[in-house]
């Protein structure tokens, strides 16, 4: 600047005064663009209130309904909207929500609920018996296509037994049917919204009895709620939470980190030392009910060979990859199920050792390594750090002489190999990670019964084990919850020492949360509630 | 000029029908199943089954693309498998975010290119010129989601200036046109360097300056104008590049565009809308060299279709 006066000040020649006219020009171009600028921000920066949440998701909504729903972290913000009659605590106990109390019958095909009086639906609607029959009949109704209907069991009918009593009746007794009805797609919505609303309004603006309404969706953008200032139990303390759409981790990231939101979901573990040097930023990283194992192709020999399964167990060092690769965000599997599942039973996990596992394979049948290359299937991009794993996984096995081949495919053509039926089923290994509600049904019959092999269902091992198939039938229909534990520690016992599936690590759920808020309930089934927090000024 | 316009229109519907031959046969030949990976892992098979039913996945491959091509004719491009919301809907909440992302760096990196493009051209072989050259092979040569994440992290996260992706206020524009059209604007340059030094020799030029005419208008009427088909053919194409580049800026800025949604439905599958947005943008690039075709004759008057 002050170079330019003094060359100004002198007699310059014609093209140098040009050049500072065009100077000064420039200058008060720069001055304008960087008030618009400032106005911007300014603009921009009105929005952060304080009693809003902003939290920023990787994952469109499909749809809001509750019953057709398809991804936990949708039924997460379904939750906030439409409540079921049960809750389940972030330790897995069952208290009441829309139902004040119930009771099974003795031979566990009837569930009487007693429904709370006095709950209005956000459209003013009240809640009553015929409100929750209308509800459970979406699930089954075969007009409705829900992911869901696994989680009621075999539902017969729903009978109004007077104004605020509701009995479900089930064809043969279900013992996780409770776990069900407090889960996302049992949620009771208005009867009235349902048939006023068309059905393609209805599907991304549910009218359910929650702390929170649906304000509105941008798709692509963002699912706003607001406060139900009608609510029957305690206001929630938000005003609004804010939904962001943020396909990439590492936006999602440096909107925490510059303050933009509140909670970032999912953050990759590769990014936790940023998350960590950060003080304005805080980790919150919780064990889930999401296990990641190796599954072995027990119909391809010779993975139906025990002994070889066994040896490629030690092969691993789990440790080591819930350490270095998750950088901690995992922890050792300590049995069949995270330790958060009704049905955990603690078994000692197969220690790292690859001397042992030579051994095994030699006594198997196989001194030098397998001579067959295996066709390791995996999915990149659905689980943190999902490849890396596989890659380690690959040289493990590698280490005591079995040469693997990842297949890497997304997830729609992962699935749809992994559920070849047996003669076509082209792999011999494959990572699965597996995330339910906290009931070893849900987990070990779909993994593990011999009617659920693929194309039908999820027993990627093609395990068939007549004992197993008893225990986890027994289980699914027993009352009595200390009964079905032992039936499930007996079931692991089995299946720990068969290892179709080899466990491997807990996945933890990762949140990069503002350091300033308060009160955040995080559920081990990967989901959140904000409904208590606020943010401390 | 309308006769013209009218041929070109007609001799496009045959390349329509290509582009929705191509797109239906290649999202058909990806592997995976759209009904299992909406419904999800907890869906039993008949749920599946009803999915593929009530979306007409089950029948073979030749009715399937009849039946779509019979209602693409009566402007139905078919529902969403995943929202359930109709294709044209889909698209239409999306596609003017696209547009205003994709002209607006497009138009940016025309301006930066051409007066940088005319500065080098004139100035050739100065350093200024070396740097430009290199600032834009810089520009080029880095992917956008790099180079996305690079400006978040420092205009969003360490200057706090900027919002780090989103959409709703002129401030979210900023970050991803500038990175769309870092990517687009070193083609400009270099296009406009080489044509403008090709015309800056010519022997007007020369008459133009020896007559005394001051060097602005040399530059922008003798120069430039006689220049300017090139840059104008490339600025098209860039404009039909960037809506492909669109699908990774959209995704690092969290840009609520046809690029997102079409990352989103290629993996979950959800043909109809894959079908639908490559249906659309085929449309606007063969839209974009219609009109930089026509474009020609108004800045060339010796350009003149009949």
């Amino acid at each position: 600047m002050t170079l330019l006066k003094v060359v100004q000040s002198e007699v310059v020649p014609e093209t140098q005064s040009r050049l500072l006219k065009e100077g000064k020009v420039m200058r008060k171009f720069f001055a304008v663009l960087l008030a618009g600028l400032a106005l911007l921000l300014i603009v921009t920066g009105v929005f952060a209130q304080d009693d809003t949440i902003k939290i920023a998701i990787g994952v469109e909504p499909d749809v809001l309904d509750p019953v057709r729903q398809s991804t936990v972290l949708i039924a997460n913000i379904v939750d906030f909207t439409c409540e079921t009659l049960l809750y389940m605590t972030p330790d897995s106990e069952l208290e009441p929500l829309l139902a004040t109390s119930w009771s099974v019958s003795p031979s566990g095909l009837e569930y009487t609920f007693n429904i709370r009086q006095g709950v209005k639906f956000h459209d003013s609607t009240p809640l009553n018996a015929e409100a929750v029959k209308f509800s459970f009949d979406r699930i089954i109704d075969p007009n409705i296509p829900t992911p869901w209907s696994g989680y009621v069991g075999p539902l017969e009918r729903v009978e109004v037994v007077d104004e605020y009593i509701v009995r479900v009746i089930l064809s043969k007794p279900f013992a996780p049917f409770l776990t069900g009805a407090a889960y996302t797609a049992t949620a009771i919505v208005s009867p009235t919204a349902v048939r006023d609303m068309s059905p393609e309004e209805f599907i991304f603006s549910p009218v359910g009895t929650g702390p929170f309404k649906i304000e509105s969706y941008v798709p692509g953008v963002r699912v706003v709620q607001v406060r139900n200032e009608d609510y029957w139990g305690d206001l929630a303390l938000p005003k609004k939470i804010i939904w962001n759409i943020v396909p990439e981790a590492g936006t999602r990231l440096a909107q925490v980190l510059s303050g933009d939101i509140d909670i970032a979901y999912q953050i990759s573990p590769a990014d936790i030392p940023r998350v960590e040097a950060n003080p304005s930023v805080e980790l919150v990283s919780v064990p889930s009910t999401r296990t990641m194992g190796l599954c072995f192709n027990t119909s391809k020999p010779p993975y139906d060979d025990k002994k070889v399964r066994q040896a490629l167990a030690h092969a691993i060092d789990a440790d080591a990859i819930a350490e270095d690769i998750m950088r901690g965000a995992a922890s050792r599997s300590t049995g069949l199920l995270a330790p958060s599942f009704f049905g955990y039973y603690e078994l000692p996990p197969y220690e790292y050792n690859p001397e042992l596992s030579k051994q095994l394979l030699a006594e198997a049948g196989y001194p030098d390594g397998i001579d067959d290359i295996a066709m390791f299937f995996h999915t990149a991009g659905r689980t943190p750090m999902d490849t890396e794993v596989c890659q380690a996984i690959q040289a493990y096995l590698g280490e005591v002489g079995v040469d693997v081949a990842l297949v890497t495919m997304d997830w729609s053509a992962f699935i749809a190999a992994l559920l070849s039926p047996r003669d076509k089923s082209p792999y011999h290994l494959t990572n699965l990670s597996w995330g339910t509600p906290p009931d070893a049904h849900h987990t070990l019959y779909t993994l593990f019964h011999s009617s659920m092999h693929p194309p039908k269902s999820f027993n990627l091992s093609f395990y068939s084990n007549a004992e197993v198939d008893r225990l986890l039938e027994e289980a699914a229909v027993e009352v009595d919850r200390n009964v079905r534990r032992d039936l499930y520690r007996q079931a692991s016992v089995i299946l720990w020492e068969d290892v179709p599936w080899d466990t491997l690590y807990v996945v933890n759920m990762s949140l990069a949360v503002n350091a300033d808020l308060r009160d955040l309930i995080v559920y081990p089934w990967e989901k959140f509630s904000v409904v208590k927090s606020y943010l401390e000024k | 000029m309308l006769g013209y316009v009218i041929k070109r229109i007609g001799l496009s519907f045959p390349l329509i029908l290509g582009v929705t031959v191509i797109t239906f046969l290649l999202t058909r030949v990806l592997p995976g199943d759209p009904a299992r990976t909406i419904a999800g892992v907890n869906a039993t098979n008949e749920v599946v089954e009803q999915i593929r039913q009530k979306f007409g996945l089950n029948q073979s491959l030749p009715v399937q693309y009849f039946v779509y091509l019979k209602d693409l004719f009566r402007g139905n491009m078919g529902v969403s498998i995943r929202s359930t919301k109709s294709v044209m809907q889909e698209i239409m909440a999306r596609f003017p975010n696209s547009l205003s992302l994709v002209t607006l760096s497009v138009a940016c990196a025309a301006v930066f290119g051409i007066v940088v493009g005319t500065f080098s051209a004139i100035h050739h072989y100065s350093v200024l010129d070396h740097i430009a050259t290199l600032v834009s092979l810089f520009g080029v040569s880095i992917p956008i989601f790099w180079s996305g994440l690079m400006l978040i992290s420092l205009f969003s996260v360490t200057l706090r200036w900027l919002p780090a992706g989103g959409f709703g206020t002129p401030a979210h524009f900023i970050l991803p046109v500038f990175s769309l059209s870092l990517y687009c604007v070193a083609n400009i340059m270099r296009v406009t360097r080489s044509s403008v030094l090709d015309v800056l020799h010519r022997p007007h030029v020369q008459v133009a300056e020896s007559k005394g005419l001051p060097q602005w208008i040399v530059i922008y009427k003798h120069v430039v104008r006689n220049a300017l088909m090139p840059i104008l053919t490339i600025i098209g194409l860039q404009f039909g590049s960037l809506l492909g580049g669109i699908v990774l800026a959209e995704t690092v800025f969290a840009w609520p565009g046809l690029g997102s949604l079409l990352m989103l439905s290629v993996f979950s599958r959800d043909y109809p809308v894959i079908q639908g947005i490559v249906l659309i943008l085929a449309m606007v690039v063969i839209a974009t060299n219609l009109v930089t075709d026509l474009a020609y004759a108004v800045i060339d008057p010796r350009v003149v279709y009949a």
